[in-house]
């Protein structure tokens, strides 16, 4: 398909959630759908008006948003780091792979009766639940993007006789930057779920906890306004993290430099 | 400077046993010269390129590398045909990279590496990055890196196999200009029979895997050469001679399972 096609193209997914959401909007003020579990879209909209009016929704975003971040911050902070010492050093890797590829498939929600049971419902249980949601997509990720750089990238390092630190500072680092930012989005994805997921259970504040108590009132309009507000938050952070790409890594995505 | 590499063998480890990459190989580099190194696919030119480089150990035999002492020269450089600049560097940070070995502070190396893209004609590009410039000016980009270090030896593997046939004639005639001013050992890797005629003093024939030296062909033409005539009568007959001795070990890569690596 032609470039031109495809930029046309561009407006055909927003057109038809909006044709969805007509005929939603329709089938509920017509009754053709029960209103009570589906209800019509402008109610939605009016229950996430209510939350913002009320201060409910920026009180429960900010919640959810600093349990990520400080989640993000330890978690993907320290697969990063582990991913590098990872990709550079083999006999590190030799030793510690096995151990990150035997707890990766262990489902997050798995350690949170074990967790909470350890530090009781605490902002560090939380948070070190989170945090190793991000921890994993962030070290593997980091780890295969130092492997899969070009072996010609280190033999030229290596004849220009560049140091240690500079192969790592001007080579390895800059060449996985790619896979790191997609490490990078797969974790924020990760910790969204588990954020939510645990705020679902601890029932306390955040998002999740919205979702809980809409659930147990039967306010289905709160609860369609609050799985929107995530979804939007999903894809706030998508289009964040291409913004910094298309600036961090402009090379990428050019098909001529591969 | 001189290279003796005397029954260099190598052999990969594979699944099914090891692979003889290259056997019994035996020449001699020594000077200026400028060396054309051709051979069927597979049979191990660039192998060979990196075991020069140092970049990979010979199984068995012995090769002898004697530079001069001089430590504002690199000892080796390698130009690649593709991804050998890097991609998140601008072209002055790529060409500066060259001069890592020095350890000159920042301002100097980028000085030097600004004359070294004004000789190869980048001067208006000194801050694109790699993937805003065609493969011809990537090429250049990687050829100025190399030159800014001014390598005793210079190793070239198929470097300009990628480009259009009018592009690589400017490249060709500015890479026999640099050599001319700066003295490398040259060892140029291609498929292009006529290519490595035209810029070398003396083509090494491999054969076909595991590679080994079949031929040496010395190269009478006086320089400077004229590059764009391929036809002309000598060329043509060393092209020949050249051939003769490659095509069986061309048709024989051909017949045999698998083929081209």
């Amino acid at each position: 398909m032609t470039p031109r096609r495809l930029r046309r193209l561009r407006w055909a997914a927003p057109l038809v959630a909006l044709a969805l959401l007509a005929l939603w909007e329709l089938a509920a003020r017509r009754s053709w759908i029960p209103t009570l579990f589906y209800p019509a879209p402008t109610v939605i909209l009016g229950a996430v008006a209510q939350l913002v009016a009320s201060g409910e929704l920026a009180q429960h975003l900010a919640a959810t948003l600093g349990r990520m971040a400080a989640a993000f911050v330890w978690g993907g902070g320290s697969g990063l780091v582990l991913g590098l010492a990872l990709g550079w050093w083999p006999s590190l890797r030799a030793v510690v792979d096995p151990f990150v590829s035997a707890l990766h498939p262990v489902p997050r929600m798995a350690l949170l009766p074990l967790v909470l049971l350890l530090f009781g419902i605490s902002f560090f249980s939380k948070t070190l639940v989170v945090a190793i949601a991000t921890f994993f997509p962030m070290v593997i990720n980091t780890m295969s993007g130092v492997l899969q750089l070009d072996p010609n990238y280190h033999d030229v390092a290596r004849l220009y006789r560049a140091s240690r630190w500079r192969v790592f500072a001007r080579v390895v680092l800059p060449g996985s930057l790619p896979m790191i930012l997609t490490g990078a989005r797969l974790a924020l994805v990760r910790a969204l779920g588990a954020t939510i997921g645990l705020e679902l259970i601890t029932a306390e504040s955040g998002l999740g906890s919205l979702l809980y108590f809409a659930w147990q009132t039967y306010r289905t309009e709160a609860l369609f306004a609050t799985v929107f507000v995530i979804a939007a938050l999903g894809y706030g952070f998508r289009a964040v993290l291409d913004a910094l790409a298309t600036r961090l890594v402009p090379w990428q995505g050019d098909r001529r430099q591969r | 400077m001189e290279a003796r590499c005397r029954d260099l063998s190598l052999a990969y480890p594979g699944r099914n046993g090891s692979t003889v990459a290259l056997r019994d190989v035996s020449f001699e580099l020594a000077g200026h010269e400028f060396v054309a190194l051709v051979g069927p696919s597979g049979c191990g030119k660039s192998t060979l390129l990196k075991l020069l480089a140092r970049l990979l150990e010979p199984s068995t035999g012995a090769l002898e590398v004697r530079l001069e002492p001089d430590p504002d020269r690199l000892p080796c450089a390698l130009v690649f045909q593709d991804h050998c600049v890097f991609p998140w560097m601008s072209v002055l940070e790529n060409v500066a990279f060259g001069l890592e070995f020095r350890r000159l502070p920042r301002a100097e190396r980028h000085r030097q590496a600004r004359a070294f893209i004004e000789q190869v004609g980048l001067g208006e590009f000194v801050d694109a990055l790699p993937h805003e410039l065609s493969v011809g000016m990537r090429q250049r980009v990687s050829l100025a890196r190399a030159f800014v270090a001014n390598p005793q030896i210079l190793l070239m593997d198929e470097p300009f196999a990628a480009l259009d046939a009018l592009t690589k004639l400017v490249l060709q005639e500015e890479l026999l200009r640099l050599w001319q001013r700066h003295r490398s050992l040259v060892v140029y890797v291609t498929h292009d029979l006529a290519e490595a005629v035209l810029l070398s003093d003396r083509v090494l024939v491999m054969s076909g895997r595991p590679g080994t030296i079949r031929m040496q062909v010395p190269i009478p033409l006086t320089r400077p050469r004229n590059l764009v005539d391929r036809g002309h009568a000598e060329v043509v007959e060393i092209e020949r001679r050249l051939w003769a001795a490659l095509e069986p070990e061309v048709r024989a890569g051909l017949g045999a399972a698998g083929g081209e690596r």
